[in-house]
């Protein structure tokens, strides 16, 4: 039989660790700064590269119809909403300042960060597909002068089976996995927020 | 190396076995204390220049410890490491002290309470000052003083029930 003194005592005699180190900390620490500001980086290029070739083609080409050059408005801010999420999403990793808060505040944090994701992922989705489509739609009347019709319904059928497969498929399984995360992390801290108060 | 360099290896050095010991008996697991234990610091890192004094160091970390424990989601990993640990403990039985062994069953002990007793006794068996536990997990000290009471009674009965087996 043990009293907490004697478990008090157990505890100060447990071998030192040697499982982590300062120089691997630190190693890490860079590595993953490296691989995030990579990872922002080439997204931004890519982005910005589109955006300046659309630009281009805005300015030199000729169109006939008005609508191509809505369609590259719309794909334009598209992008330009994509890049600006990537950034606020890639301060938001790198700032972490909830971590300081108290538990309940942190939970609080989690909770409402989860969310946003939540609505980034089905909402903001759900907008951003409706907009490309519009946009590419707007752009087949102006296809429809130079191509076939042949190719013209091919081009269609296959946009909108890849866009069907993105929103239906490759969509709802990213999002399922995220839910799942959500509300496991949920009832976690819910459970936890009851600890915490009684 | 730089000046936050060696300001962090300082409070590395004097911090991070309080910092292993909550993870540790947070998850029952060694190796999962390692990754939250370093994460934890990556964090402190990622923040070092935001910590202006209002608080103890100590606190600081502590509350950025306690904080990536709460938000640690491997549970699946965490039973499967479970298993390989129970093991390897009884595996290399012979192989450590006598002491050791008994901290190891402490921490399997830990492990059975709930999430927010693990964080509380690891700081009260590492001897924080209880204002600066109660500053830590957001309760006032007149509740933690009761739920300590409570849960060092818990955590002996668990120990013995364990040790006469």
């Amino acid at each position: 039989m043990k009293d907490f003194n004697e478990l008090k005592q157990l505890w100060h005699v447990q071998q030192e660790h040697d499982g982590v180190s300062y120089d691997a900390i630190l190693n890490t620490v860079k590595q993953t700064k490296n691989m995030y500001t990579a990872k922002l980086l080439s997204h931004v290029i890519s982005i910005a590269v589109i955006v300046l070739i659309t630009i281009y083609i805005f300015i030199s080409f000729r169109f006939h119809t008005w609508t191509t050059l809505l369609s590259m408005f719309i794909v334009i801010t598209c992008l330009v909403y994509y890049m600006l999420i990537q950034i606020k999403d890639y301060r938001s990793i790198s700032s972490s300042e909830s971590l300081l808060n108290k538990p309940e505040a942190y939970i609080a944090y989690l909770q409402a960060y989860k969310q946003h994701r939540y609505r980034l992922n089905t909402r903001n989705y759900t907008i951003y597909t409706i907009s490309l489509s519009i946009a590419l739609a707007l752009y087949l009347i102006e296809m429809s002068f130079y191509v076939s019709t042949f190719a013209l319904v091919l081009f269609v059928i296959g946009t909108i089976i890849w866009f069907l497969i993105c929103y239906f498929v490759l969509m709802k399984v990213y999002i399922k996995k995220e839910s799942e995360r959500l509300e496991e992390l949920i009832n976690k801290l819910k459970k936890l927020e009851e600890q915490f108060r009684d | 190396m730089t000046r936050k360099e060696a300001l962090f290896k300082d409070i590395f050095d004097k911090n991070n076995r309080k910092v292993y010991h909550l993870c540790y008996g947070y998850t029952g697991d060694s190796e999962a204390a390692n990754d939250l234990m370093q994460e934890t610091f990556i964090k402190v890192w990622q923040n070092l220049d935001r910590f202006r004094n209002q608080s103890q160091i100590s606190t600081w970390i502590y509350r950025i410890a306690v904080n990536t424990c709460l938000s640690y989601l491997r549970v699946e990993k965490r039973k499967a490491t479970d298993e390989i640990n129970e093991r390897i403990i009884e595996t290399k039985a012979d192989d450590v002290s006598d002491k050791q062994e008994q901290v190891n069953q402490l921490y399997k002990c830990i492990s059975q309470l709930e999430e927010n007793e693990r964080i509380i006794i690891t700081m009260v068996l590492d001897e924080m000052p209880y204002q600066e536990i109660a500053e830590i997990s957001g309760i006032s000290e007149g509740n933690l003083r009761v739920k300590i009471h409570r849960i060092k009674s818990k955590l002996t009965e668990i120990y013995n029930r364990h040790e006469r087996f």
